[in-house]
């Protein structure tokens, strides 16, 4: 059978450097055993970086990983207890789903008989049992994703490492592996580390999400609490879709705020009263909810979702009011002012 | 696919197009250069001695129909005669005039121009230009020992090749190290340099190892050649990085990345190089007649030289061995052309 035990995983102080470029400055982070911590923001945020810093593909430059209370930083990555699922999957293509999966154990030199139960059983949980004499080329996308997943588990890592898995998948598989991933890590209750640059991703599966950008963490914490209270007005903008509107204080009559920001549900719109007068530029209707781009005089581009079926003339005009309690207000550094 | 099909096969479309056309034309010309010297390799191979020197040249090979008359020491040649009935065989022919006799008693003498003359031939393979030179074991041709050493040095060699090459590919396109890419350009350098211009220097070198007129020394000088290290480094720069991690992670030793990822996945250009290897040893001439002296060394290449006396050459045998030596080297690249072309691999990824 095939048991995991999670473990915790903690950087400390960690820094990389390519050359004179500091790709992560001092990073230090927590991930608690059984959690499914998510890494998310944009490209080039270093997030992929630390991921491979944390499997040891990538030296440190400075500071220390632990996993599971033990210091890992310049051991091999066989020796740390880790399992990685790649962007590309990277299965071996010249070999078959069995062998892919069993290929940690057998170079590890572990009895076949034993290989081949933790196969199976990895297969079972996935779903691939009637797969596994097929090379990977005869495979699907998600048939390549299980097996990637599948020699992952097969390994019983006390940590998963998964790096950006399902960007090469299309939408409603994408919809279906998350939710996979998301079974998976409740029914194993393994740590993971989640790379990924799409928030729904992050928003959907994480315990806790870690926004980064240009290497630094942003903010750590749940979902709905980065949702709720972003810390800096790079987290309110990269957490929620779509993004949430960006205004100028100024033209808002307070100076005093430099980004002055709104959700798209939390402003309501009406064809005759309202605080901001504005022309309706395009509607997509998405069946269950309305987004509408409209213009609003004198402050900008805005977008409002309406959580029903809704239609708008294009070029028609109507009144914006913001709900008070939502709005969030970030000064010069990005840093929330508090009213 | 039928041969039809194959043989007809177009860049797409319903009607075959110009550029078809010129394709078409092209591949015949090559073919054709190509292979038109091996047919009359092998058709002269069956000829008997005498037809090789026939002049006009005759395409089949022939044998000249000989005439028993009585009281003429050996058979005599058939010839027709220009307005004569009748078949007279040729006793000698001096100059322009030729000296025939009726095989017919009694005999008659008949003196005419040459150019009235007409030779009488029939279809005839010389299956002894063959079998003499394998089973006779003529004074200074041992078949079975030249295969032997030509086999020898050719799998021996081609497997060094492999082995080295691909190790050295792996190496540069794997590791970064420092003077990486100075090796590289090493090779690359050495890949501009002709055989014959370090023929002095290496000969010196195997020479104080000690392997002159050894088969070793016929190995081991060209086991790695700048070809195949460049071939196998720049196939392998094509396999994605994401693999070998992922074997790192899955705790693959240095040894066992190379074994077993680059090696599986570099099947097709190991099979262009093992190909490469086989053609290039088997047909080495220059270097085994510099370092093999005695004739127990020899490789077949340096065997066949062995009819090719100083006063004259034995064309008969020459060809037909010449056609032998070509069998191995066609067998193994019709074996081998199929790991080439089905072997390209599909790594999973999109």
């Amino acid at each position: 059978m095939i048991q995991m035990k999670p473990a915790g995983l903690a950087l400390h102080g960690v820094v990389k450097r390519f050359g004179p470029t500091e790709v992560i400055p001092p990073l230090d982070l927590v991930v608690v055993p059984g959690e499914l911590c998510v890494l998310v923001g944009p490209s080039g945020c270093g997030k992929s970086t630390l991921l491979r810093m944390i499997a040891g593909l990538e030296e440190v430059t400075a500071g220390r990983i632990e996993i599971a209370g033990r210091d890992v930083t310049h051991a091999e990555s066989a020796q740390r207890g880790v399992a990685m699922v790649f962007q590309s999957y990277a299965l071996y293509p010249h070999l078959t789903v069995r062998q892919n999966m069993g290929f940690g154990l057998e170079l590890a030199g572990r009895p076949k008989a034993e290989i081949r139960e933790k196969v199976d059983a990895a297969a079972a949980i996935l779903r691939m049992t009637d797969y596994m004499d097929r090379k990977p080329k005869a495979l699907s996308g998600g048939q390549r994703q299980r097996v990637a997943i599948g020699r992952a588990i097969v390994r019983q890592p006390d940590l998963f490492l998964l790096d950006e898995p399902l960007s090469n998948l299309d939408a409603e598989l994408r919809n279906e592996m998350r939710v996979e991933i998301a079974r998976l890590h409740k029914e194993l209750g393994v740590t993971m580390v989640y790379v990924t640059h799409d928030q729904v991703e992050a928003m959907t599966m994480a315990d806790k999400i870690v926004v980064l950008n240009g290497g630094r963490i942003e903010q750590a914490g749940r979902p709905m609490d980065l949702y709720r209270d972003p810390q800096t007005a790079f987290v309110a903008g990269f957490i929620g879709s779509p993004r949430m509107n960006f205004l100028n204080g100024a033209a808002l009559g307070e100076p005093s705020v430099h980004t002055w920001g709104i959700r798209p549900e939390h402003l309501a719109i009406s064809p005759t009263e309202g605080d901001w007068p504005a022309t309706v530029e395009l509607v997509e209707n998405l069946g269950s909810e309305t987004l509408v781009h409209l213009q609003a005089d004198g402050i900008g581009p805005v977008i409002v979702k309406l959580g029903r079926d809704a239609t708008f003339e294009t070029g028609g005009h109507v009144f914006l009011t913001p709900d008070p309690s939502a709005v969030r207000r970030f000064g010069a550094d990005g840093k929330p002012l508090r009213r | 696919m039928g041969v039809a099909t194959f043989l007809g096969r177009r860049a797409g479309g319903r009607k075959a197009s110009f550029t078809d056309w010129l394709c078409y034309a092209y591949l015949a010309v090559a073919f054709l250069t190509i292979a038109l010297p091996v047919v009359w390799l092998v058709l002269s191979s069956f000829k008997p001695e005498s037809e090789l020197t026939q002049y006009p040249p005759t395409i089949l090979p022939n044998a000249p129909v000989l005439l028993e008359i009585e009281g003429q020491p050996r058979p005599l040649p058939a010839y027709t005669i220009e307005g004569r009935e009748g078949v007279f065989g040729l006793r000698a022919q001096v100059g322009r005039i030729a000296v025939l006799i009726d095989p017919h008693p009694p005999h008659e003498q008949v003196r005419v121009e040459a150019t009235t003359i007409t030779r009488l031939a029939e279809p005839h393979l010389e299956v002894s230009n063959y079998t003499e030179p394998l089973t006779a074991r003529l004074s200074a041709f041992d078949f079975p020992l030249f295969l032997y050493n030509s086999a020898f040095v050719t799998i021996v060699a081609t497997i060094l090749s492999v082995v080295m090459n691909s190790m050295a590919g792996y190496a540069l396109s794997r590791y970064r190290f420092r003077s990486r890419m100075g090796f590289l350009l090493l090779v690359v350098f050495a890949l501009m340099i002709p055989q014959t211009v370090i023929l002095v220097p290496l000969f010196l070198v195997v020479n104080s190892l000690a392997l002159y007129d050894t088969l070793w020394g016929a190995i081991l000088p060209v086991a790695a050649t700048p070809v195949g290290i460049f071939l196998m480094r720049q196939y392998m720069l094509t396999l994605p990085e994401d693999l070998f991690e992922a074997a790192r992670i899955d705790g693959g030793s240095e040894w066992q990345l190379f074994w077993r990822i680059a090696v599986p996945l570099s099947m097709p250009a190991i099979a262009v190089l093992a190909i490469l290897s086989v053609i290039w040893r088997w047909n080495d001439f220059l270097w085994p007649l510099i370092v093999l002296q005695r004739s127990e060394n020899y490789t077949l290449q340096l065997g066949l030289n062995a009819f090719q006396g100083e006063f004259e050459v034995q064309w008969h045998y020459l060809l037909a061995m010449a056609v032998l030596s070509l069998l191995p080297v066609t067998l193994i690249f019709a074996f081998l052309q199929k790991s080439i072309t089905g072997g390209i691999a599909t790594t999973g990824m999109k």
